[in-house]
């Protein structure tokens, strides 16, 4: 291979813009979004000052709420809900997710990853698929609601069903957007259907498939929270609901903002996770 | 000049006493358009391939040479006459077919060493067997130095050894290249053609070439066959001596080989 | 077998039927063989002639009387003109803040979205609290909705319209920043003017990416829109809803969630009639060989 060639470019290095070294760069990033986070504080702050404690409070306290009905909050205790904190009660939300999400993204993915090898399969799962996936799922927690009543499985299976959907949606498009090259490349190295699985249409859709259900947990929160309001033994949910009965703002927004912090940062989970299996993909 | 006889492929007497390893006969071959109507790609082709031979598919964009290929690759399904290799009809890819694509299809999900290593696991060859091979046919493209990297870290030239390591690694008698060097700049391609001559003439594999570029099916061919609006327009034999420096390509007989190409190809 | 592509449309409009026909039919039979009731005494799977009957019936229930047609409410006999014109009036209602809210939030999150565009500052700046706005589940947002603007129309209609500026602020940033910088290039060196490179340049540009981010919108809108009405109004399909789940009436939760499902397939198969008008000049980027 020729020699490093003195006139040409350096290929490494941060490219455009000024020539500033990368971790200067970072710590310059880092600050203007302490910064945004502190505007949007700032705002908050400034919007309550404003308005009536009745209707909105500063995030100070917010904060403050959260501390202090965190692992025991007495005032929820007349709603049924013991003295459970947010926190606990969130406990129970977050298991809910995890469970309904594992099991619904699971049994969604091997569906749509054998549908795209399977016509009869695919057949059968296409019109409903089709259907499903323009549905907004959440019409279906009512009807989950009579059928099993105020237990946690109603509110697994919401969760379940709606990331088994999208799951099976994203598995479907991650499989046919694989570049069709690299089938006929391990073809031509003899590969089986099995092993062109294993090492071809899985590792190559992972990617994609992250990006999935990176959208199915976000939206995972929304759906539990959701049905945990219109009926469930415990949950997040419940407090929200016991704390609009109160008018307590202050609880509700504190009740927001801890499942905005598990939802971010079970994305920020996600995303290391996922960077660990894709170092390929930068 | 004997090199100079323009045959017909059925009439080809210069090669024609060792077995064909590639045998096309009558092959035609057509696609639907979106719209409906068809095109024909390939026209009444009939052509055999000697074990050894270096055949270059010359021809311009469109003119049907990929599609020759795929059907002798088994991508497409024959639909009219006939292909077979090592006396067998092909139905399907094969490991005694190698192909390298036109574009990168080097896996990026797997480190360089695993790539090239692929055919072989596919194929459960025992693990220290690979190692061998492996490292055998690394340091023959010049890629030792990068063995644990991922593909996205190297360049095209780079990933274009890998996916010549790994087709040489699994030892297929016979090499289908799809303009494979098309998208890399002068130089690299100038270089990757020295490797994969090199590596061609040290492990006696039939190879088949598609290329648009002249010059390109002169520095590799034993043989170069031009392909024209779906037909076999000509097909010449490249007596010039190996390696195929400019100066030999620049001789007489080399710039009267090159005009006749020229002329076939639609130039001139 | 190898990766297969879409199967025909014939094929796939057969298999839909076929599809369809089984679940139609599997829900009867389940009827059958499931006889248990709710609280109030209504079947919990409630068969197809139940539920035309008496469900469908019976959501003349929520009409007030208007137009000579008599209600229930005011002690006339329930009429399937009745049961029709309330669907309808709720319907109406529902898909006046839903239009309006997805109207609103599409024009506020675009309009904001290419401002911030504009700037590599401004954009950095609002991006983390735009994450943490689009992390925070819409949903567990709508009590918070209904203590500010009230259980009303206009309560729903913002909660809508902020979830879908949040989307299209995202989809608007991120598609004015991936437009090629060649095509502001071209513009600046025949003498476009700001106002001609935003008409001609950066909305033609945008408008593919755009498309995916409106579609992801209008699937948001109608779960919002249905959770809103289902915690908190007064009028709407999900009110319905809320008075039917009060005394288990399975059937008539059936019905409306039908609607709904009928209602949100139509308004994208329109999307998609429409977006595909818009973006005929797009070149299909021609992946698969075949």
């Amino acid at each position: 291979m020729a020699a490093a060639d003195p006139d040409l470019p350096a290929v490494a290095g941060p490219v455009g813009g000024d020539q500033l070294p990368l971790w200067r760069l970072e710590i310059g990033r880092f600050l203007v979004a302490v910064a945004g986070i502190a505007i949007f504080l700032a705002v908050w702050t400034g919007a309550a000052a404003l308005m009536p404690e009745s209707r909105l409070v500063s995030p100070a306290k917010a904060a403050e709420d959260l501390v202090a009905n965190f692992v025991f909050s007495p005032r929820l205790d007349v709603f049924g809900l013991g003295d459970a904190g947010y926190g606990l009660l969130m406990l129970y939300t977050l298991k809910n997710v995890l469970i309904g999400l594992s099991a619904g993204a699971a049994s969604g993915i091997l569906l749509g990853v054998a549908s795209v090898f399977i016509r009869p399969l695919r057949a059968a799962i296409d019109p409903i698929v089709l259907v499903m996936g323009t549905v907004p799922v959440l019409v279906a927690a009512p009807l989950f609601l009579l059928w099993f009543g105020i237990v946690p499985f109603t509110q697994i299976l919401l969760v379940a069903f709606y990331s088994a959907v999208m799951m099976m949606l994203f598995s479907q498009k991650a499989v046919e957007n694989l570049d069709p090259i690299y089938e006929r490349s391990a073809m031509t190295f003899g590969a089986t259907l099995s092993q062109r699985l294993r090492h071809i249409f899985i590792p190559g859709s992972i990617p994609e498939l992250v990006g999935g259900l990176r959208i199915t947990l976000a939206s995972a929160w929304g759906l539990e929270v959701f049905a945990e309001i219109l009926g469930a033994p415990s949950g997040i949910g419940q407090a929200i609901k016991a704390l609009t009965n109160l008018n307590n703002v202050s609880g509700l927004l504190a009740c927001v903002v801890i499942v905005a912090v598990v939802a971010i940062a079970t994305d920020a989970l996600l995303v290391l996770l996922a960077r660990r299996i894709t170092r390929w993909a930068r | 000049m004997t090199s100079l006889a323009m045959n017909k492929p059925d009439s080809r007497e210069s090669s024609g006493k060792r077995e064909a390893i590639v045998s096309i006969r009558g092959l035609s071959h057509s696609f639907a358009r979106a719209d409906g109507t068809m095109v024909t790609a390939l026209h009444d082709i009939s052509l055999d391939v000697s074990a050894g031979e270096f055949v270059c598919i010359l021809g311009r964009s469109g003119h049907g040479k990929t599609t020759l290929l795929n059907l002798i690759a088994g991508f497409l399904p024959t639909k009219q006459g006939e292909v077979r290799v090592l006396g067998r009809p092909v139905v399907s890819p094969g490991i005694d077919r190698g192909v390298i694509f036109q574009r990168d299809a080097v896996f990026p999900w797997m480190r360089v060493t695993d790539n090239v290593d692929f055919g072989l696991r596919m194929r459960g060859v025992k693990k220290s067997e690979r190692d061998r091979i492996v490292t055998k046919y690394l340091g023959l493209v010049g890629l030792s130095s990068v063995a644990k990297v991922w593909p996205r870290e190297l360049s095209g030239g780079m990933r274009a050894r890998v996916a010549i390591a790994a087709v040489f690694a699994n030892d297929p008698p016979i090499l289908l290249a799809d303009e494979p060097f098309g998208a890399l700049d002068y130089v690299t391609r100038r270089q990757l053609q020295v490797v994969l001559h090199d590596l061609w003439r040290s492990t006696g594999k039939t190879v088949l070439f598609v290329t648009h570029d002249v010059d390109e099916a002169m520095t590799l061919g034993t043989r170069v066959i031009v392909i024209g609006n779906g037909a076999i327009a000509a097909d010449c034999s490249i007596d010039l001596p190996m390696p195929r420096t400019d100066d030999v390509i620049a001789t007489e007989h080399g710039l009267a080989l090159k005009h006749v190409l020229l002329h076939h190809i639609g130039l001139e | 077998m190898s990766a297969g592509g879409r199967p025909s449309l014939l094929v796939r409009l057969r298999a839909g039927l076929t599809v369809l026909a089984v679940l139609v039919a599997s829900w009867e039979l389940l009827s059958i063989l499931v006889t248990a009731k709710g609280s109030y005494g209504e079947p919990l799977v409630p068969g197809w002639s139940y539920l035309v009957r008496n469900s469908l019936l019976r959501m003349s229930d929520y009409w007030d009387g208007s137009f000579g047609v008599p209600s229930p409410a005011n002690g006339g006999p329930p009429t399937y003109a009745a049961a029709f014109l309330a669907l309808a009036e709720a319907s109406a209602i529902t898909f006046a803040r839903l239009i309006l809210g997805v109207g609103a939030g599409l024009i506020v999150g675009v309009a904001l979205g290419l401002v911030v565009a504009t700037s590599d500052l401004a954009r950095r700046l609002i991006a983390p609290t735009v994450h943490i706005l689009r992390m925070t589940p819409f949903l567990a947002m709508i009590p918070l909705f209904n203590l500010w603007f009230g259980a009303s129309t206009v309560g729903i209609v913002l909660f809508v319209a902020y979830g879908v500026t949040v989307i299209m602020f995202i989809g608007a940033t991120n598609a004015a920043t991936n437009v090629p910088n060649v095509y502001f290039e071209r513009a600046a060196t025949v003498g476009a003017s700001r106002a001609a490179v935003f008409r001609y340049i950066l909305l033609p540009a945008i408008f593919p990416e755009i498309r995916s981010s409106v579609l992801l919108s209008l699937g948001l809108a109608w779960s919002l829109i249905v959770a809103g009405e289902l915690l908190g109004a007064q009028s709407g399909l999900g009110v319905i809803v809320t008075y039917a789940l009060q005394f288990a009436y399975t059937g008539r939760v059936l019905v409306v969630t039908f609607l709904i499902i009928f209602y949100a397939g139509v308004s994208f198969s329109l999307f998609e009639v429409i977006s595909r008008r818009i973006i005929d000049w797009h070149p299909q980027v021609e992946r698969r060989l075949r």
